[in-house]
């Protein structure tokens, strides 16, 4: 009896034991993520279309290999466009009535980043990206990402910056009828004046767009070696930006330059513009053919040129494109939000998912590709030429980074909305351009 | 006493181990069988899981798609409202609005609202309106070309996100841009319904069915109204009726892929590569060309390549692709349309389904865990009934193997039954027995002789009556006198009733009180012949015990003697075979002249008592090296052994011992061999007495032998005397008159136990 209760003893120890090995051998798997218990992160982003179709896929990749492996789920919740999601991260993180749950990660720019980092709303990536892991990324994209300090809050997925889009069918009609050449179009003063020429020849029809007239004025105080916001405010009064002005009002007024709060490439779509100035982001929004309001119907063929320069003043061009941030919220969630960050910008996936939709990648050997013509084919004709013109540009441009504070961005829809409606008023009572720039500085200041 | 168990007996161990063995299993199966009965083990439940999950997603899709009928129905008749009011407000009918761009752009800017509206009452991902009309009819396929609005919402799944995620794919562009909208990149003027299902069938429903309620109108299809949009979607149209019924156009809904699949995610745990399917079909066939879905789209992807998928029964089945590819899974018929519907028969499945190596590994890993969660539970309560009763029993095993060795004295095992049970024994061990029963039975054995009492003592030590017989030389009719005697002197009816009251003593724990543990050896008895022979018998045993321990005592004297003990192995052997086997020589002489004695009783009693003594000679001897001790009560026994031999001689002994203590072996063999020898010497003469007393003397143990006769012929033996003097005792003749001497043989106390 005694032989068998020691055997039976030994027999359920050493059960026991094994399965307490499985067990440890199970939970020593075990990190911040585990693939029996997937992490679900959520992501809002601003990418709409053919750049939301390309997202999709990708996170579906990711969640299909990567994502299954080591058991991360990327969700996205939300895709709105750059002011809304906005609006929602800040009220989100200042947990304001009704406000929704922050997301994991979120495309922002860096001035909402800025606020979103002050009420300490965001993890640094530094924790999770090693020196060695940033110094792939091109680095003056990392080091906008920072937000002048050290920890990085923004990881750069793809960066943009403005060019000038010209309906070359239009242009070449209107350069056959007028002779006014496409140099024009290199600078702001030559554009001014084809719009005048332009307006005159199609009976007051719009010729040129600037869809971002504050980093218009403010890539044009920079060209001319000036700034246009000095300590948090609008330095208006500077010479020269009475430059930017009779660049933009008088043309605006005889109806050359178009008055609208939208994208450029709606106006591109019905052919009431001939050119406009916009992100390269946009070019897949331009339209291979025009629709006129009668329902006829124009194949059209559109240029990508580099972004104009005041006359005189150095070749400075905006860096655009947000970053992806990370919410902080616990480890699991963060370094899960990491891992697809990190997969979805390695190399090849960066340059893939960049170059057709006219972004510029972010990872240095994709950046260099670019530059060096080496890129996969994009179907779009208008994407291709506006990533080859924002190659270029990289050549011969100063990039400016916009100033990153709380409150830039009621400064811009101010300082837009005051000169559209300036415009417009003079556009109805066509007064003296000089007492209307001080109106404008006046109603600016009030 | 200890008594073995039956071979058959289980230890009480073993019997709670296989109780709470069972206990367990007993337990488990309680909880395994209901539990499995019900469906909530994950054996065989796999199948359930994602039953249940198809059928969860296949009802909100019913509700969703459903919702939007109901939704269409009412968009199409606030719609035809809002028309026939801008209509009247322009001055126009609706057939005068082909080739008016302004009226057609103003209708539009009246019906966005009506359109916002129906889209945000639903969580659909888009809403239409295509009119039969126009902008430019003039223009080639101006037929097909048709006004309408487009608008498509980008988060239909998040409730109050407003203008920012809705896009103008079919309309006047100038509805965009003024914060209301955006314009989709492949934006266009009107729809071209040329082929285009979702215009052609509800119309022609309509005409086919004048008289069917919009309701029984409404037509799902996995066309998108738009060519080219570049994306996957099911849309519901309803015909857009005037006032009078004539149709107008049509209005409906979209739910694209992104919408689905945001919505719908199979989310089945077990299968991160789930996919959930809703598509056309056609029994167990799915055409996956308008599919949507949700879930893993890599799946998907491999599955949509294919074109179709048939499954190859009803319910849970296996499905094949025509490639080969295996996918196990469930489908579920989806009703869009009612009953009495022109579209009742177009069928659409909504289907779960996981690659059939996921599912058969899942499977297999969910048998493997669920095993060893068992085995491990099996194994723990199969360790906790072995502890649990080792735990349990272990005082109860202690207090028993206390009780049977008699250690009851401050034993405390823990358990308080046990406690008391031994303090109860331990109370009664001192107590006196009853005095009705075992007491009276107790105090009566002192009422029995010396013989009585031996006998008695034999009985108690379970010796038979045919070894008391031969042991003490009686002959049965005296055995039988004696137990009479002692029958009557304890108060008993018979052999039975006395072995009774034994077995209570011993039982009661007073053995020791009232038996003898020194209980003399039975002595030699029986009849003349059979004694005789016996003792020949006996005799070549002894002579064969004797060569065995001379070889033995030379192969130890040659040890001894390398381990330097060889003089006093040497004395040891001289000693033997000066008292014994000298002895045995003389017998042997005896024997062979027996024959030719003319007094051959005598000599057979001389041979007798030579045996006798012989016998009991060996024991002293071999006892002397067993024991230092040796009681007097045993020894005065031998005593009388020898002189009731020696009565058959004519030699009368009256012995009486004084004696009770324990003496050193080496005098007591030196009484005994004293005694002998006189008996022996007695034997020769005519009508011998002798008086013996073995007693105490002051300081000494003192055997004094009286013999009639000529004591003066008696001379001891020298070696005999030897040894007497060497053990520092004294051997003294008194002669009391001319014919008297008496023989005193005297040791001083010492020893063992009188010293």
């Amino acid at each position: 009896m005694r032989k068998v209760l020691t055997q039976f003893s030994a027999f359920i120890f050493l059960s026991v034991i094994g399965l307490l090995l499985c067990f440890l051998s199970a939970c020593s798997q075990r990190g911040p993520l585990n693939p029996q218990y997937p992490v679900t992160v959520t992501m809002w982003h601003t990418y709409v279309e053919d750049m939301q179709t390309a997202l999709d896929e990708l996170v579906s990749e990711f969640n299909g290999t990567v994502g299954a492996e080591q058991g991360v789920v990327v969700e996205v919740t939300s895709v709105t466009d750059a002011k809304n999601i906005n609006e929602h991260l800040v009220a989100a993180a200042s947990n304001d009535p009704g406000a929704p749950e922050l997301p994991d990660m979120a495309v922002v720019y860096p001035q909402v980043a800025v606020t979103l980092a002050e009420k300490g709303a965001l993890a640094d990536l530094r924790q999770y990206f090693p020196a060695e892991e940033l110094a792939s990324y091109v680095p003056q994209f990392v080091e906008e990402g920072c937000l002048g300090g050290d920890a990085l809050y923004l990881l750069p997925v793809a960066k943009s910056t403005e060019v000038l889009y010209v309906n070359r069918t239009l242009f070449d009609r209107f350069t056959a009828a007028t002779g006014v050449g496409i140099e024009k179009l290199a600078t702001f003063e030559g554009i001014a004046e084809a719009a005048s020429r332009y307006a005159e020849w199609s009976g007051g029809k719009a010729f040129f767009y600037p869809e971002g007239l504050f980093h218009q004025a403010m890539i044009g105080c920079e060209q001319l070696g000036g700034e246009l916001v000095k300590n948090g405010e609008l330095d208006i009064a500077n010479p020269l930006f009475k430059r930017i002005w009779d660049c933009y009002y008088p043309s605006a007024v005889k109806g050359g330059t178009a008055i609208y709060d939208g994208w450029g490439n709606y106006l591109a779509a019905t052919g009431d513009v001939v050119c406009a100035t916009a992100s390269t982001a946009g070019s897949a929004f331009y339209p291979a053919r025009i629709t006129y309001p009668d329902n006829t119907k124009e194949d059209a063929e559109f240029d990508v040129l580099p972004y104009p320069v005041f006359e005189g003043g150095d070749k400075v061009a905006v860096q655009r494109g947000g970053g992806i941030c990370v919410t902080k919220s616990d480890t699991a969630r963060e370094t899960a939000a990491c891992l697809f960050l990190r997969w979805f910008t390695e190399t090849e996936r960066n340059l893939a998912f960049c170059a057709g939709i006219g972004y510029l990648p972010v990872q240095q050997t994709a950046f260099d590709a670019i530059l060096a013509g080496e890129y996969p084919e994009i179907t779009n004709p208008i994407s291709e030429q506006a990533l080859l013109t924002s190659a270029a540009m990289q050549k011969e441009y100063r990039f400016f980074f916009p100033p990153v504070f709380n409150g830039l961005d009621g400064l811009q829809k101010h300082y837009e909305d005051t000169l559209r409606a300036a415009a417009r008023e003079g556009r109805d009572s066509a007064p003296g351009s000089i007492s209307a720039l001080e109106d404008f500085i006046h109603a600016i200041r009030s | 006493m200890r008594y073995a168990p039956e071979s058959s007996a289980r230890s009480m161990r073993r019997r709670l181990l296989i109780f709470l063995l069972i206990l367990t299993f007993t337990m488990l199966a309680a909880i395994v069988f209901p539990l499995a009965a019900v469906g909530a083990l994950p054996f065989g439940s796999t199948e359930a899981m994602l039953t249940d999950r198809l059928d969860t997603l296949s009802a909100e899709v019913n509700e969703q798609y459903g919702s939007a009928s109901v939704q269409a129905v009412r968009l199409s008749e606030r719609l035809a409202s809002s028309i026939a009011e801008t209509m009247r407000a322009e001055g126009f009918s609706f057939d005068d609005a082909s080739g008016r761009p302004e009226l057609l752009n103003g209708l539009s800017k009246e019906l966005l609202p009506v359109l916002l509206a129906g889209l945000d009452a639903t969580d659909a991902s888009g809403v239409f309106v295509t009119l039969d009309a126009t902008v430019n009819p003039d223009i080639a396929g101006a037929e097909t070309s048709k006004a309408g609005l487009y608008i498509r919402n980008t988060e239909p799944n998040i409730g109050g996100m407003g203008a920012e995620s809705r896009y103008l794919l079919r309309g006047d562009s100038s509805l965009a841009g003024n914060g209301q909208l955006y314009l989709q990149s492949k934006w266009d003027l009107e729809f071209s319904v040329k082929d285009q299902p979702f215009w052609i069938q509800p119309l022609a429903a309509r005409e086919e069915n004048p008289d069917l309620p919009l309701s029984r109108l409404v037509y799902w299809c996995d066309t998108h109204p738009l060519t080219g949009i570049g994306y996957q979607a099911t849309v519901c149209s309803v015909p857009l009726l005037d006032e009078e019924g004539g149709t107008l156009g049509v209005c409906g809904f979209e739910i694209n892929q992104m919408n689905f699949s945001r919505r719908y995610k199979p989310e089945v745990s077990a299968f991160d590569r789930a996919v959930f399917l809703f598509a056309q079909s056609e029994a167990t066939r799915m055409d996956l060309g308008g599919a949507l879905f949700a879930g893993n789209v890599t799946v998907y992807e491999r599955l949509g390549a294919q074109g179709t998928l048939v499954g190859e029964g009803d319910g849970f089945t296996a499905y094949r692709t025509p490639d080969g590819v295996s996918f196990t899974g469930l489908q579920k018929t989806v009703r869009l349309s009612p009953d009495d519907s022109p579209f009742a028969d177009e069928a659409v499945s909504a289907a779960l389904v996981v690659p059939e190596k996921d599912y058969n590994a899942y499977v297999s890993d969910l048998r493997l865990r669920y095993g060893l969660i068992l085995f491990f539970v099996i194994a723990v309560g199969a360790a906790a009934s072995l502890i649990l009763s080792g735990r349990f029993l272990n005082p109860l095993t202690k207090a028993f193997r206390l009780i049977q060795e008699g250690k009851l004295a401050g034993v405390k095992t823990g358990i308080a039954e046990i406690d008391e049970l031994i303090g109860q024994l331990y109370a009664l061990r001192d107590k006196p027995l009853p005095n009705d029963f075992i007491q009276g039975f107790t105090e009566r054995i002192d009422r029995l002789t010396p013989v009585e009492t031996d006998i008695f003592h034999y009985y108690a030590e379970g010796i038979g009556e045919k070894e008391i017989r031969l042991g003490m030389f009686i002959t049965k009719d005296a055995l039988q006198t004696h137990n009479r005697r002692i029958y009557e002197k304890l108060g008993v009816t018979g052999k039975e009733a006395l072995m009774l009251y034994i077995e209570l003593i011993k039982t009661s724990g007073i053995e020791h009180k009232v038996i003898r543990r020194d209980a003399p050896p039975a002595p030699i008895s029986g009849g003349e012949e059979e004694v005789i022979n016996r003792i020949n018998r006996e005799l070549e045993e002894s002579a064969a015990k004797l060569k065995a321990a001379n070889n033995l005592l030379a192969e130890e004297e040659k040890v001894k003697r390398a381990l330097h003990e060889e003089k006093e192995k040497t004395l040891l052997m001289a000693q033997l075979e000066t008292e014994i086997y000298g002895h045995v020589i003389r017998l042997n002489t005896m024997i062979e002249q027996l024959e030719n004695v003319t007094n051959k009783q005598k000599a057979t009693v001389r041979i007798t008592l030579l045996l006798c003594y012989l016998k009991r000679r060996c024991n002293l001897f071999f006892r002397e090296r067993e024991t230092a001790a040796f009681p007097a009560g045993e020894l005065t026994v031998y005593m009388d052994e020898l002189g009731e031999i020696a009565g058959y001689a004519g030699v009368k002994v009256l012995l009486t011992s004084e004696v009770r203590v324990e003496l050193p072996i080496r005098r007591a063999t030196l009484f005994y061999d004293f005694f002998y020898s006189v008996l022996y010497w007695a034997t020769w003469q005519e009508g011998s007495h002798i008086l013996a007393r073995f007693g105490l003397e002051e300081e000494h143990t003192v055997l004094r032998l009286l013999p009639s006769g000529d004591a003066g012929s008696f001379q001891a033996e020298k070696g005999l005397l030897s040894a007497i003097a060497l053990e520092g005792g004294g051997y003294t003749v008194k002669d009391l008159d001319e014919d008297t001497a008496g023989f005193c043989l005297t040791f001083p106390k010492g020893g063992v136990q009188d010293g």
